[in-house]
């Protein structure tokens, strides 16, 4: 039996074990994308501790609300998507495309609000190369906001798939890696956000 | 196999509330930062980060119900972590503060390391390498063949022959904010109203303020581009537009005396 669980259909495997492999996948991909980051953070810690000064007066010029309400609206969309796997693994269909559309539309606000954030800084001549509190800025927010950009391909694919009912009790790694994605994407926002803005 | 389930189905009431202890822990280290702890400003908001990025983990990815391997792909990114962290910390903070090329060397310890410094002849000013290369070139002008030398002779020919006053004439940036951008961008390395860090080899503003060869027209380019003065020179190109220039110059004329 060729479950459409797995990936590629080149043999036959046994649907459980394609589907906790498919998953594990993703951790190890996952594992990598936190040392990604996580080199950008150590980059974070060295630079404040060298210019103390830069760091404060940087981070005084964002937006702590703006700041805050992405936070909440990732949170959101974490929990959208959770809803979306839940819905998945029940093969609740309504529920499951429902669920996709809402936690689009949360990234898609978590990208509006990044563009009024860095469309005044960057017309107002705050640039990566503003100081180095800001190239490190630029560089984490930028690399994360690529990262929802993925992310958003990724479930905007679920989405699509799912219109075609192709997920359903026995079938919804897919969707259960999407998530595993997006919440990653919502992780990495939960540390940029407290070490950008608040300390 | 087919007996073992595919994934795990959680209750809808676990998801909600951990979305709410997500929004609760958002609004908390938000109130947290307005007050300072100083120092543990930094371990709060990371503990508060770290938990809400747990309850992503433990419910909404499920990695309540992994097995150990998922775990183990878990803990390995956040073990290397903490061992660059961790490393970077050990070298920057057990580092002779005399060898630092550019960091956090407080006032104290400025004097101390010159009380035992071996490198460059010595002197009561701080800047030892600096002086004794001004002292050459005040001297004769044979650097030309070793040292780089920081003026080229150009300049130091127009600045004998203009009085130091007239030079000064047409600069009229800001003082204020000429301050305010070296507070963030020379601070490290310079003093700023005795505050931050004298790197040894950088000379105090007030000693390029009160030398007449330093020109106006010698500290855009300086300040523009410090290689093509000098190769090799410590001091780094940094990001100025030319209105900080003029600002900073302005500002730096304030120690002129
Ligand atoms: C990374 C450390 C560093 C930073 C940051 C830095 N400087 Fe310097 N600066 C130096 C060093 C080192 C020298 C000595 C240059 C030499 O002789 O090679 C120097 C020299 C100078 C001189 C003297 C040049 C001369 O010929 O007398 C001036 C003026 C100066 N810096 C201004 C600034 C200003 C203004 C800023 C901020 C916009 C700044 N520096 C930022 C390290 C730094």
């Amino acid at each position: 039996m060729s479950e459409p669980g797995t990936f590629f259909h080149l043999h036959e495997e046994d649907p459980v074990e394609a589907y906790e492999n498919f998953k594990l996948g993703m951790w190890i991909f996952l594992a990598t994308e936190v040392l990604l980051f996580g080199g950008l953070f150590a980059a974070y810690f060295i630079f404040k501790f060298i210019w103390p000064t830069v760091f404060e007066d940087g981070s005084s010029h964002l937006n702590k609300f703006m700041g805050g309400l992405n936070t909440l609206v990732l949170i959101f969309s974490s929990f959208s998507m959770a809803m979306a796997v839940d819905a998945a693994q029940r093969g609740q269909q309504k529920k499951l495309v429902r669920n996709l559309a809402i936690t689009l539309f949360f990234a898609l606000c978590f990208i509006v609000v990044k563009g009024f954030e860095w469309g005044p800084k960057l017309s107002h001549g705050i640039t990566p190369g503003s100081d180095v509190f800001f190239s490190v800025y630029y560089m984490t927010t930028g690399l994360h906001l690529l990262h929802v950009l993925v992310g958003m391909s990724f479930i905007g694919l679920l989405l699509a798939r799912a219109l075609k009912g192709r997920y359903h009790e026995e079938n919804f790694g897919g969707v259960e890696i999407g998530g595993l994605y997006w919440h990653l994407v919502d992780i990495i926002w939960i540390f940029l956000f407290p070490l950008l803005y608040l300390i | 196999m087919s007996e073992h389930k595919m994934g795990h189905i959680q209750e809808f009431s676990i998801y909600f509330k951990v979305l709410l202890a997500l929004i609760g822990l958002t609004i908390a280290t938000v109130l947290v930062s307005l007050v300072d702890f100083g120092i543990f400003n930094t371990l709060v908001a990371l503990l508060v980060a770290a938990i809400k990025a747990s309850l992503v983990v433990l419910y909404f990815m499920h990695g309540k119900y992994e097995d150990r391997i998922t775990w183990a792909f878990i803990y390995y990114p956040l073990i290397l972590l903490a061992t660059l962290v961790g490393a970077l910390f050990l070298d920057y903070g057990f580092r002779d503060k005399g060898q630092f090329t550019v960091g956090p060397i407080s006032f104290d310890a400025m004097h101390q390391s010159h009380d035992a410094d071996s490198h460059g002849a010595t002197d009561d000013h701080g800047a030892t390498t600096h002086d004794s290369h001004n002292a050459d070139s005040a001297d004769t002008h044979t650097d030309a063949h070793g040292e780089p030398s920081i003026m080229d002779p150009a300049t130091e020919a127009h600045a004998a022959e203009t009085p130091a006053v007239d030079m000064w004439e047409g600069v009229h940036g800001d003082v204020e904010a000429g301050r305010a951008k070296a507070k963030v961008l020379c601070i490290a390395c310079h003093l700023i109203d005795g505050e931050g860090n004298a790197l040894p080899g950088a000379p105090p503003f007030a000693e390029t303020a009160n030398n007449t060869e330093k020109t106006p027209e010698f500290l855009r380019t300086w300040l523009k581009a410090p290689q093509s003065v000098k190769p090799g020179t410590l001091m780094p190109q940094l990001p100025l537009t030319d209105a900080d220039i003029e600002n900073l110059i302005t500002y730096l004329h304030t120690y002129a005396e």
